[in-house]
């Protein structure tokens, strides 16, 4: 089952199902290696639905929520 | 010989460059610090060569300003060779930016940076054999020690004369097949712009709308036939075609990162993360971003307030004196009383708060603390319709806004960098800061210093609301890598603080002198008046003293020229003898906020364009009047 990487909740790993959104939002997020099956590591989030810190190929970057709940993940145990 | 030094950001480039071309570029510890290209002539084997920093890239897909000009430079200008850095630490990631660079088709070689931090994460690349996969040469280096960095010169220098170029890597079969079919339709347009027919395949069939647009202009037939061979691969693949070469280079670098790199132990947790649990916690993180920026202006105050009393006794004295050579006053005695108060200007009032200033800005910025800042605040951000990025040209704005006006850049859409760039104009600037400090907080007490600030930021967030629901477009989103934290090194502290400071030394003070002559000989003949009749106006409705209107003029030269020449215009140091608290305050409020510097004009020129920037010169003006006459009016009920 599918759900949006906003909704993770730190310290969760979780394998990216598909990207939903415009080219170049998808573009973006390629880049730092955000691909449809890939790992990702939720570190921490910031409080006031502000952005989440994730962990991918050992770097880490911020995401605001908007983007976030664009990225439909399946959570890993 | 032409050399550029491309990268993914934060990877190092601007240190190597520095480290090549003697301090001639800010480099910082956090993505997007080169935001436009720099270049330097350095000496290699005693022959001249041209070195070129461009703005980090994590793909040659433009997505912000910065990248696209990395990316106009590498396809239209000519060059020798590329130097490519990366991060060792992050190879894999890294990689990805190395195989577009590749099918560019130029001389090329791979420099493995920061090799000491890969080692800490447990990492061991094997390097002769990443070589041998892309067939150029590797070189391993650690940019802020210097290790390495003669050998890659010298490599470097080899390619570019032996014309080396590296070997394109296949993705899978049936891509492969879809990537030569549109290089066959694509042909005459790559050799009519001279670009390699498989960069651009590739490139059309990720959806590049760069070229996308460029091509439709040109070939709209052929735009058809790429839009059948995008929909054959999405077809094939289950996925939409950018997305399929976006994941056949992920693996193919991935496999190249597996062959090279060998595991030898699990990365060592280090304090780093645990500094993280606490600069960044939900609660304390909000503290210490608050205790951080009000230490570190405290500090910059008390060291600044410390130096300035008794070096200000110092000019005094030697003013006083001077009165005794020139007993009749005249207008040599005006002369040399300009160029004295220039200098003591200065030295007794600006260097006192500069310096200790930019020591502390540049520390901020090597620590890595400043994207942390952005995680912080991306949700009041969005308040003003922003997102977390921007605030990084803000706190930039601190130092200087022209370096803020063109870290704008580093954003994705076109609405949030024009106004992102407006507001930080707003901000105080180093300049400004002097004004403050060396004004309200000298003659008023460090509380109203802290009032302005608080000021400050309310109006920014006001306007940035207002401009928001003006151009209401939604924000693209925060989208921002978090680089490791680092001990800044304090050679480099030492050089980007002196680097900026060379701009108030040998820019800013001439003019400062100059300036000063021109007020004293303009007070002699008094003409000065004429200028204060005409801003009378304004001074009458700010509820200043005539005699300012003049200085007001100065400061659009150079803000801290406010300050100085407001000290000469009223002839004396005692500034509360001639005006009284409200106005110190009003004028410090008015000169914070009215239209940028000449410096600031240009660079948002040259950023968001003439009619923008006169909009935003206007609205600024604004801003200061509205604010200047309220505390006129609300300063007589406090003191």
């Amino acid at each position: 089952m599918g759900k949006s990487l906003a909704v993770v909740l730190p310290g969760k790993s979780v394998r990216v199902v598909f990207v939903e959104g415009g080219v170049r939002c998808r573009q973006c997020l390629a880049e730092l290696g955000v691909l449809p099956g890939e790992t990702l590591k939720v570190i921490r989030s910031a409080p006031f639905a502000g952005p989440i810190m994730v962990e991918v190929n050992n770097s880490r970057f911020m995401l605001g929520r908007g983007m976030a709940a664009k990225i439909i993940v399946e959570e890993l145990d | 010989m032409r050399i550029v030094l491309v990268g993914q950001p934060n990877c190092g480039k601007s240190t190597i460059f520095n480290h090549l071309s003697g301090y001639k570029a800010v480099a910082s510890n956090f993505p997007g610090t080169t935001v436009k290209y720099t270049a330097s002539k350095i000496y290699i084997n005693s022959h001249l060569c041209e070195c070129i920093d461009l703005p980090g890239t994590y793909s040659l897909i433009a997505s912000d300003a910065a990248e696209a000009e990395t990316r106009r430079f590498l396809l239209k200008e000519s060059y020798d060779v590329i130097i490519n850095v990366l991060d060792a630490s992050l190879l894999g990631r890294s990689l990805e930016l190395t195989l577009e660079l590749v099918e560019l088709r130029k001389p090329m070689l791979v420099v493995l940076n920061m090799i000491d931090e890969a080692d800490r994460k447990g990492i061991e690349i094997d390097s002769r054999k990443l070589s041998q996969i892309l067939g150029i040469p590797v070189v391993e280096t650690i940019a802020y020690t210097g290790q390495g960095l003669t050998e890659m010169v010298r490599v470097a220098f080899k390619v570019a004369l032996e014309k080396k170029l590296p070997q394109s890597l296949l993705l899978s079969k049936d891509v492969e097949n879809v990537v030569e079919k549109v290089e066959g339709i694509i042909a005459p347009f790559a050799e009519e712009t001279h670009i390699p027919p498989r960069f651009l395949a590739l490139k059309l069939l990720e959806k590049d709308k760069a070229f996308e647009n460029e091509l439709g202009r040109c070939l709209s037939e052929s735009r058809k036939e790429i839009k059948k061979a995008q929909a054959q691969l999405e077809e094939t693949h289950g996925r939409p075609s950018d997305v399929v070469i976006a994941s056949e280079r992920h693996a193919l670098a991935m496999n190249i990162y597996e062959e090279v790199v060998t595991i030898v132990r699990s990365p060592q947790k280090d304090i780093r993360e645990k500094i993280d649990d606490v600069l960044m916690h939900k609660v304390w993180g909000y503290f210490f971003l608050v205790l951080i920026f009000y230490g570190f202006f405290a500090l910059v105050f008390k060291v600044g307030s410390h130096i300035e009393t008794p070096l200000m006794a110092v000019f005094d004295h030697i003013l006083v004196r001077l009165g005794h050579y020139f007993p009749q006053k005249g207008l040599p005695y005006v002369v040399v009383e300009g160029i004295v108060q220039g200098i003591a200007g200065g030295i007794a009032i600006v260097l006192p708060y500069l310096v200790p200033f930019l020591l502390g800005l540049a520390l901020l910025e090597d620590s890595g603390y400043l994207p942390r800042v952005a995680f912080l605040v991306d949700t009041f951000m969005h308040r003003i319709g922003l997102h977390g990025k921007s605030i990084i040209p803000f706190l930039l704005g601190y130092g200087c806004s022209v370096p803020a006006v063109m870290a704008t850049r580093i954003l994705e859409s076109e609405r949030d960098r024009f106004i992102t760039a407006i507001l930080a104009t707003l901000i105080p600037c180093s300049a400004r800061t002097v004004i403050i400090l060396g004004l309200v907080s000298y003659y008023l007490g460090p509380g109203y210093a802290v009032l302005v600030y608080v000021l400050n930021l309310i109006v920014i967030g006001m306007a940035g609301r207002l401009l928001s629901k003006v151009y209401s477009e939604v924000t693209p989103g925060l989208l921002l890598e978090v680089p490791n934290y680092r001990i800044p090194a304090l050679r480099t502290i030492w050089f980007k603080s002196w680097y900026r400071l060379k701009e108030f030394v040998v820019i800013a003070w001439p003019i400062l002198v100059i300036g000063s002559v021109i007020l004293g000989i303009l007070q002699y003949f008094h003409w000065d008046s004429i200028i204060n009749h005409l801003l009378s106006p304004l001074t009458l409705l700010l509820g200043l003293p005539v005699a300012v209107g003049t200085t007001l003029i100065f400061g659009i030269l150079r803000k801290e020229l406010s300050l100085i020449m407001l000290l000469q215009a009223l002839g004396t140091k005692e500034v509360l003898t001639v005006m009284t608290k409200t106005q110190v305050l009003t004028f410090t409020i008015f000169v914070v906020f009215y239209i940028p510097c000449m410096a600031t004009i240009a660079a948002l020129w040259r950023e968001i364009g003439l009619k923008k920037t006169i909009m935003a010169t206007v609205f600024t003006f604004g801003i200061a009047c509205l604010l200047g006459v309220m505390t006129r009016f609300l300063g007589a009920g406090i003191f």
